[in-house]
């Protein structure tokens, strides 16, 4: 019996560089691609986590790296902090009033 | 600013276990935007997600991480969307590059809008693993889950992403880029989120 069929086919958006990996978009799945086994709690998926791509890149200096991610969180932050717009607001009172979010 | 907080407790009902997609609306659209450039267009798809997943609710499997099962819902979204426009929202006019024509003058700090505009030129997927590790506080292992990739890959598009962002904003670590000093939100502040 061969294997092949574990490996299910890459999705259309994969770079060529990650064309190999055992990816599971589950943008391509049923019912809202939603694919269980990644999104379990706790999933590691470690044997997939070897990434010849990610070893061959040299590594960015630590600080400049946390400084980097600092703006970011910062960035995030402003955005976060931004107004639901109305529309929002109003699909949430009509979803949590027993509406299907229709107009 | 209405908290998610806030619209959980509006009235006194039986708990529904879908308002606890409410309060991941705030950090929803702050990935919407990341991802569409386009306030607009990240609100649109916020609420297809909201739909979505308060109406498939029964799918989501109670113990997983509810948070992944959003962001996943939004990025298929976010990647239909694209598709069925056949198109990716690039920078055609040449707007980003010339934003980022000359060596930000960082004067002991990095300004933010400077770096909103280098992420934006980032690829979606350098940018969203960013976003999700970076920024957002995401474990390599849920923001795999969520993207649906390996963990090393996650890590190899937010180094990549990383070290692009540190080439655009010309940064080589040598000079301090005091990053949570204030004045910069102002720039923020008034950055278009229509970039694209």
């Amino acid at each position: 019996m061969t294997q092949t069929a574990s490996r299910p086919p890459s999705p259309p958006l994969c770079p060529p560089s990650e064309a190999t990996e055992p990816r599971r978009d589950p943008e391509l799945g049923p019912e809202l691609g939603l694919d269980r086994d990644i999104v379990r709690s706790g999933g590691t998926q470690t044997k997939r986590a070897q990434d010849p791509e990610a070893r061959q890149e040299p590594d960015l200096d630590p600080e400049l790296e946390r400084q980097i991610d600092e703006n970011l969180r910062r960035l995030y932050q402003n955005r976060l902090e931004q107004d639901l717009p109305d529309d929002l607001l109003d699909l949430v009172a009509q979803l949590r009033d027993g509406g299907d979010g229709k107009k | 600013m209405m908290s998610p907080a806030t619209a959980t407790r509006d009235h006194a009902r039986p708990a529904d276990p879908r308002e606890e997609i409410l309060a991941h609306l705030p950090s929803l659209r702050a990935f919407a935007i990341t991802l569409c450039r386009d306030a607009t267009l990240a609100d649109d798809l916020v609420q297809d997600t909201l739909l979505k997943a308060w109406q498939k609710f029964h799918l989501y499997q109670p113990g997983t991480q509810l948070r992944a099962w959003l962001f996943t819902i939004l990025r298929n979204g976010f990647y239909s969307g694209l598709r069925k426009r056949s198109r990716e929202v690039a920078d055609s006019d040449g707007a980003l590059t010339d934003q980022l024509a000359s060596k930000p003058h960082h004067d002991g700090r990095l300004a933010l809008g400077e770096l909103a505009t280098a992420l934006d030129r980032l690829p979606t997927e350098q940018r969203e693993a960013l976003i999700l590790v970076g920024a957002m506080g995401f474990s390599v292992d849920e923001a795999a889950a969520t993207c649906g990739c390996a963990p090393g890959t996650i890590k190899s598009r937010a180094n990549r992403g990383r070290r692009a962002l540190a080439a655009m904003l010309q940064l080589d670590g040598t000079e301090t880029t005091n990053l949570s000093h204030g004045p910069s939100d102002g720039v923020l502040a008034g950055l278009p989120t229509q970039l694209g």
